[in-house]
C-alpha cells in the first residue's frame, strides 16, 4: 500500500475537519432548531415602600434570552394578606384575565390573549406580563414572594408539533416596607403595554441584557438609571427624534449604571436606547427606544408629591447612592432646594451635596448583619418620598454569564471556540507528531 | 513511519468524529422498535393513557374502506399503540383510527405489512370526548380553573392550569370521525 505522503494527511485532516464543522452545523440546525427555550419571572420593583392606604402596582415581567412562543401564564405568590390586599390584575394590552383571586396568603393569577388576538405572543428581552395591584393594609416589612410549584409560563414548542410546556424557570420576589403614616412614591411601572420586548433584545451569541432602565427628567439633563443582567460597558444613544443622534458611553464595566445625559432643552421629549457589549466582548445588545419629557425649571415651593427620591443601587453589600429629586407643584426640577437626610442607626450618610438638578448622598453600613434602611429626604419642614435600601453582606454582582446546558448544539460564540479551538488543538497535535517522526 | 501516522491520524479524526456524533444525535436516540406500533408524540409527561379505541379498516376501494379490527386496546407505556393485529401483517392498504381520552382522533394511511414504529403528534383537549375541540371545551377548563375542578387536568399533572387551557386553545379542531360514522365511545 503506497504511504501517506504528510500533505497529503493534513489536506485529509483538514477536509474531515471542514466536513465535521460544517456537518455539526447543519444537523444542529435541523435536529435540534427552536429547542424550547426559557424565561425568568421577576416582580418589579424588587424592593417597594408604601403608607397604609396606598395602592402598591407590583408588575410582573419575564426576562428570557431566547424567544418565547407565550400561550398564556398563571402567576400564583404568597402575600402577606394581613399587609397587601389585592385589588387589580392588569393583564397587557390584548390580553384577558381568566382567573384573578386572592385566598388567604396566597393569590392567584391567569391570563391569555383575548379572543380576537392570535393565540401565541412572542416574548424576548424583558417584557412585562402585567401589574399587580394592592392597597397596604397593614405597616411592617413584607414580601410578595412567586410560589414557583404553581407559577406558569406557558410556552409552545412549534417546531415538536406546538407542545405546549412550562417556560418559567427561575423567580424573583419582592419585599417592601409599609409605613404607618406618611407618603411614599408612586412607582413608575403602573402602565402596562402590550406585551413587547420592552428593554434589550436577546443577545445572538450572548446572555448580556439590559434588565431595567428608568429615566429620571430633569429640566436640562435626564438621568438613566440601568440594571444589566452581568457586569458590562454600555452606552446610551439619544436625541430630540427617534434618530437620536447623540451618544454617551460608559466605559466602566459595572451591573449598575447612572448615566447622565446633558445639554437638553426643557419641556421637550427625547428618545433614548442602550447599546452595550457582552461581559466577553462577543456581541453587543441594545433596547427598544424609549421616550422621557424633561421637565421644565422649577420656581414654587417644594411638592413631597411631585418629589422623588432614588437609592440606586437598591440592595447592595455594603454602600450605594441616594438620588433626590426636588420638584415644584408644576412637577419642574428645583435647583436650589437643599434636603437633608436624617441619621438612622447602623446607616453611614454621606454629605449631600447638590448635582445639576438634583442631589445625591453616598449610604453605607458596616453592619454584619443583613438590613433594610428606608430614608426619607427632608426639605425644610416638607418630608419627600421616602426610598427603601437592602445592604446584604452576602450579595455580590453577578460577574459571569450564566451557565448554558447547551456545549454543542447551541452554535453560539461558546460552541464556535470550543470548535475551533479544537481545530487548532488537532492541528497543533499533528505537527507535533509530524515533528516527532521526523526527527526520528 | 508516514504510514503509522497516517494512521494515527486517522484514529484521531474518527475519534473526533465519533464524539461529535455522539454529542449531536444523543437526544435523538430513541430505543429500537420491536413490533409495529403507532407512537405519540407531543405527550405532557404525565399524561398516562391506559386504553385507546383501536380501528382497522381495509381500503377496499379508493373511497370505500371495510372495518377489520375495532377494539378499545391497552397503551403501551403511555404512548405506544401496538398494531399486532393479524390483518396488519398481510398485503394491503389501510386506514387506522385512533381515539385517545381526551384527545382528538386521529387517522394514519398505511400499507401493511408493517414493519415499523410511526409517530403522530397528540392533540389533547377535548374535555368532554366529544371528539372536537371547541368554546364549549375551552369554556370547560376555563370555569375548571376558577373551581380547581380535575376533570380538566388533561395532562394529568394533578392541577387543572393555565397549560391545560392552552392546550384547549391550541388544538382547537374537529377530530377524525370513525369510518362507520357512529359517535366515538366517551
Amino acid at each position: 500500500m503506497k504511504s501517506i505522503s504528510l500533505r497529503t494527511s493534513v489536506v485529509l485532516v483538514t477536509f474531515v475537519t471542514l466536513a465535521l464543522l460544517i456537518g455539526s452545523a447543519v444537523l444542529q440546525r435541523i435536529v435540534f432548531r427552536a429547542d424550547q427555550h426559557f424565561s425568568s419571572l421577576t416582580l418589579s420593583p424588587n424592593t417597594f415602600q408604601a403608607a397604609v392606604g396606598q395602592t402598591v402596582d407590583i408588575t410582573v415581567r419575564s426576562e428570557a434570552v431566547e424567544p418565547i412562543l407565550l400561550s398564556g401564564f398563571q402567576v400564583e405568590l404568597n402575600v402577606d394578606d394581613s399587609k397587601l390586599k389585592f385589588q387589580e390584575a392588569v393583564p397587557p394590552a390584548g390580553w384577558q384575565t381568566i382567573v384573578a383571586e386572592a385566598k388567604g396568603p396566597v393569590f392567584r393569577w391567569i391570563a391569555v390573549p383575548a379572543p380576537d388576538q392570535p393565540i401565541l405572543t412572542t416574548v424576548q428581552g424583558s417584557s412585562v406580563l402585567g401589574t399587580l395591584r394592592f392597597t397596604a393594609t397593614g405597616d411592617g416589612v413584607t414580601s410578595a414572594a412567586f410560589i414557583p410549584t404553581s407559577t406558569f409560563l406557558s410556552a409552545v414548542d412549534p417546531v415538536a408539533g406546538n407542545f405546549v410546556y412550562n417556560a418559567a424557570e427561575s423567580f424573583q420576589s419582592a419585599v417592601g416596607t409599609i409605613a404607618g403614616e406618611g407618603s411614599a412614591p408612586a412607582f413608575p411601572e403602573t402602565n402596562v403595554s402590550p406585551i413587547i420586548p420592552a428593554e434589550s433584545t436577546a443577545p445572538k451569541f450572548g446572555a448580556q441584557r439590559v434588565l431595567s432602565s428608568y429615566a429620571t427628567p430633569l429640566s436640562q439633563d435626564a438621568l438613566l438609571f440601568v440594571t444589566l443582567a452581568y457586569s458590562g460597558k454600555l452606552s446610551v444613544e439619544f436625541g430630540p427624534t427617534q434618530a437620536l443622534g447623540n451618544k454617551v458611553e460608559v466605559t466602566r464595566a459595572s451591573t449598575h449604571h447612572v448615566v447622565t445625559l446633558a445639554g437638553l432643552e426643557p419641556l421637550t421629549r427625547y428618545y433614548y436606547r442602550i447599546v452595550g457589549l457582552d461581559p466577553t466582548a462577543q456581541s453587543h445588545f441594545t433596547t427598544a427606544p424609549k421616550s422621557f419629557v424633561t421637565t421644565g425649571t422649577g420656581t414654587g415651593e417644594v411638592a413631597a408629591a411631585k418629589s422623588e427620591a432614588i437609592i440606586f443601587p437598591s440592595k447592595t453589600n455594603s454602600s450605594t447612592t441616594m438620588y433626590i429629586f426636588p420638584r415644584d407643584e408644576a412637577g419642574n426640577a428645583l435647583g436650589e432646594a437643599a434636603p437633608n437626610l436624617d441619621d438612622q442607626e447602623g446607616l453611614r450618610i454621606g454629605e449631600v451635596r447638590k448635582a445639576p438638578g438634583y442631589y445625591q448622598a453616598t449610604l453605607s453600613t458596616q453592619s454584619p448583619k443583613k438590613q433594610i434602611s428606608r430614608l426619607a429626604p427632608r426639605i425644610g419642614s416638607v418630608i419627600l418620598p421616602a426610598a427603601t435600601v437592602v445592604f446584604d453582606p452576602n450579595y455580590q454582582e453577578p460577574t459571569s454569564l450564566r451557565p448554558t446546558k447547551e456545549l454543542i448544539l447551541a452554535w453560539n460564540h461558546k460552541s464556535m471556540a470550543t470548535v475551533f479551538g479544537g481545530v487548532i488543538v488537532l492541528f497543533l497535535l499533528i505537527l507535533l507528531f509530524t515533528r516527532l517522526a521526523r526527527s526520528r | 513511519m508516514a504510514r503509522l501516522l497516517g494512521i494515527l491520524i486517522l484514529f484521531i479524526v474518527l475519534g473526533v468524529a465519533i464524539f461529535y456524533g455522539w454529542r449531536l444525535l444523543r437526544p435523538a436516540s430513541t430505543p429500537p422498535v420491536a413490533s409495529p406500533a403507532i407512537k405519540v408524540t407531543n405527550r405532557p409527561v404525565r399524561y398516562c393513557p391506559t386504553t385507546a379505541q383501536l380501528i382497522v379498516a381495509r381500503v377496499v376501494q379508493s373511497s370505500k374502506v371495510q372495518v377489520v379490527f375495532d377494539e378499545t386496546i391497552p397503551v403501551r407505556n403511555c404512548d405506544t399503540i401496538p398494531l399486532a393485529q393479524p390483518d396488519l401483517q398481510r398485503p394491503g392498504d389501510f386506514r387506522v383510527y385512533v381515539k385517545l381520552p381526551k384527545a382528538r382522533a386521529f387517522q394514519l394511511a398505511m400499507t401493511a405489512p408493517l414493519v415499523t414504529q410511526v409517530t403522530h403528534p397528540l392533540q389533547l383537549g377535548d374535555v368532554n370526548n366529544d371528539n372536537v375541540i371547541d368554546q364549549t371545551d375551552i369554556s370547560l377548563v376555563e370555569v375548571g380553573l376558577k373551581t380547581k375542578a380535575a376533570d380538566v387536568d388533561l395532562d394529568n399533572d394533578g392541577a387543572s392550569t393555565v397549560l391545560d387551557l392552552s392546550l384547549t386553545r391550541l388544538n382547537q379542531g374537529i377530530g377524525v370521525a370513525r369510518p362507520d360514522d357512529r359517535a366515538w365511545a366517551s
